[in-house]
């Protein structure tokens, strides 16, 4: 589903944000990327959906060169997979059910399964008493799950998420989680950048580790 | 076919929802686009009075061929056959020798013996002449005499168009004037317009990093940008020919246009249902153009 040869990314002149990583995703894995600060795991998720290209190698996204995408393609890369940013990034001008009915809109949706989906997705997490509020009217955990519906709605192939649980407590942590793994189960690969060791050694999932933009032994990140 | 339909809707309720959030910034883009199309309109409507009143000169501006005392009917039916197939006649009047001698006894009558007491052939017949449009310039009709003068029984061709040819240049001038200022305008009422749906695109740019993020294509996320700014130009489209039917009013109603026949030449008729179709279209067009020169770095991936 996901493989990177020999991929360099350069910001500038100095230490590559990532350097000669290559690694490979089966299709419905589910894998924790870990590493410190500055490791490099938000540039690769970047690369993935093409937010940004690669200096060197090549970024494989379902048999699709992502590195050479031309851009009138990158709409469709990007309607396979699902992103959960870290600080959510939810329209503030819209309601929960807006922010999510949106991305069954870009995509071109009938009007009536436009509502179903919403309806569906927000339903299976736990906020359709939510419905009618506007991001700041609720929780970080609540926001994050929004963002979560959005990622999921349009059905993506590829789930990834930045730091999904990076502002949330542990026990709202624990329920994403538990929410990705179904997903998972529904055969979405799932891809998770994360630095919370203890979330990753509970979950007993594949890991990939990151260190200053190489590739490390998981427990070396 | 319902993809499209469906994203154009959702276009419109976006450049809708997009306009009323900030009716400031529209009002002053759509009264640019007004004031820049108002000014245009005050050029044509004078290029359109100065155009008609050139026209109705023209269709009574007559060359006029003498016939020499001794022609005969023949001649003037040889002459009539030849004007017939000229392209640049539109029609040509035979007038007799006495036709002539009651035109002027009427328009002279204080001179109505006159012609008997000097004895003479009297007035020689001729033919007056109309000339087709696209042959009313002195070009055409200098043509016209060299190619009559030399026929038989014509005495002479006479003419004078020069001062319409000088109106002529008036016209052009006025036209040459307004498309110079229109250019102008347009430049700036683009620089307006396109800094306006900057201003837009900025203060939604979050939004739009979003859209791009979950697969909007580009024309999707232009598409409400250039459908506000179209309706933004027809907006200011429809304010300039609200403002030019208002200036032609009150010019109408004026003291001034009842005492000066030259003003009722210049704007005595308002514009024709073309001309605001061509106002209204100019300025969806010009805030087409302007938006989307301004969302070209935009929407790009």
């Amino acid at each position: 589903m996901i493989q990177l040869f020999h991929v360099t990314r350069r910001y500038g002149p100095g230490a590559p944000a990532l350097s000669d990583v290559s690694l490979a995703v089966e299709k419905g894995e589910f894998i924790f990327l870990t590493g410190p600060s500055g490791a490099g795991k938000t540039t690769l998720l970047r690369l993935l959906f093409r937010y940004e290209v690669p200096s060197s190698g090549q970024v494989m996204v379902n048999n699709e060169n992502v590195a050479t995408l031309p851009a009138r393609r990158i709409p469709h890369l990007r309607r396979q997979i699902g992103v959960v940013f870290q600080d959510f990034k939810l329209l503030p001008r819209k309601t929960v059910f807006e922010n999510v009915l949106y991305s069954t809109q870009v995509i071109g949706l009938p009007p009536k399964e436009q509502r179903q989906r919403t309806y569906r997705v927000l339903e299976m997490l736990a906020l359709n008493h939510r419905l009618h509020n506007y991001p700041e009217q609720i929780s970080g955990g609540e926001q994050q799950r929004v963002a979560i519906a959005r990622a999921l709605v349009n059905r993506p192939l590829i789930l990834l998420a930045d730091e999904p649980t990076g502002n949330l407590d542990p026990e709202l942590s624990r329920e994403i989680m538990q929410l990705f793994k179904e997903i998972n189960s529904h055969g979405t690969t799932i891809l998770i950048a994360t630095h919370d060791r203890e979330m990753i050694r509970r979950m007993g999932k594949r890991v990939i580790g990151l260190d200053h933009g190489r590739l490390v032994a998981p427990g070396a990140a | 076919m319902r993809r499209l339909l469906r994203a154009l809707l959702h276009s419109m309720r976006e450049a809708r929802d997009g306009l009323w959030r900030n009716p400031g910034l529209s009002l002053l883009s759509a009264a640019s686009i007004g004031v820049s199309l108002y000014i245009l309109g005050l050029f044509l409507l004078l290029a359109f009075n100065l155009d008609r009143f050139m026209d109705a000169l023209g269709r009574d501006a007559q060359a006029q061929i003498y016939l020499v005392d001794s022609a005969g009917t023949a001649e003037a039916d040889a002459l009539r056959a030849l004007l017939a197939k000229d392209p640049a006649v539109a029609s040509a009047r035979f007038v007799s020798r006495g036709e002539a001698l009651k035109r002027f006894q009427a328009t002279f009558p204080a001179l109505k013996d006159l012609p008997a007491q000097i004895g003479g052939g009297g007035f020689p017949p001729s033919f007056e002449i109309t000339l087709n449009r696209g042959h009313r310039d002195k070009a055409s009709v200098e043509a016209l005499g060299r190619t009559y003068r030399g026929q038989p029984g014509v005495a002479e061709v006479r003419y004078d168009l020069a001062w319409l040819e000088r109106l002529a240049a008036v016209v052009t001038l006025v036209r040459r004037g307004g498309a110079g200022i229109g250019v102008l305008l347009l430049a700036a009422v683009m620089v307006t317009v396109g800094a306006v749906v900057r201003l837009t695109v900025l203060a939604r740019r979050e939004e739009i990093e979003i859209m791009k993020l979950v697969g909007a294509t580009a024309a999707f996320i232009r598409g409400p940008f250039l459908l506000g700014a179209s309706a933004q130009g027809v907006a200011g489209g429809a304010l300039a020919i609200g403002a030019l039917a208002l200036t032609h009013r009150l010019i109408e109603r004026s003291e001034a246009f009842r005492e000066n026949p030259f003003l009722t030449l210049v704007v005595g008729q308002f514009l024709p249902r073309e001309a605001l179709l061509l106002i209204l279209g100019g300025g969806l067009v010009l805030g087409l153009i302007a938006a989307a020169l301004s969302l070209r770095r935009a929407a790009s991936f």
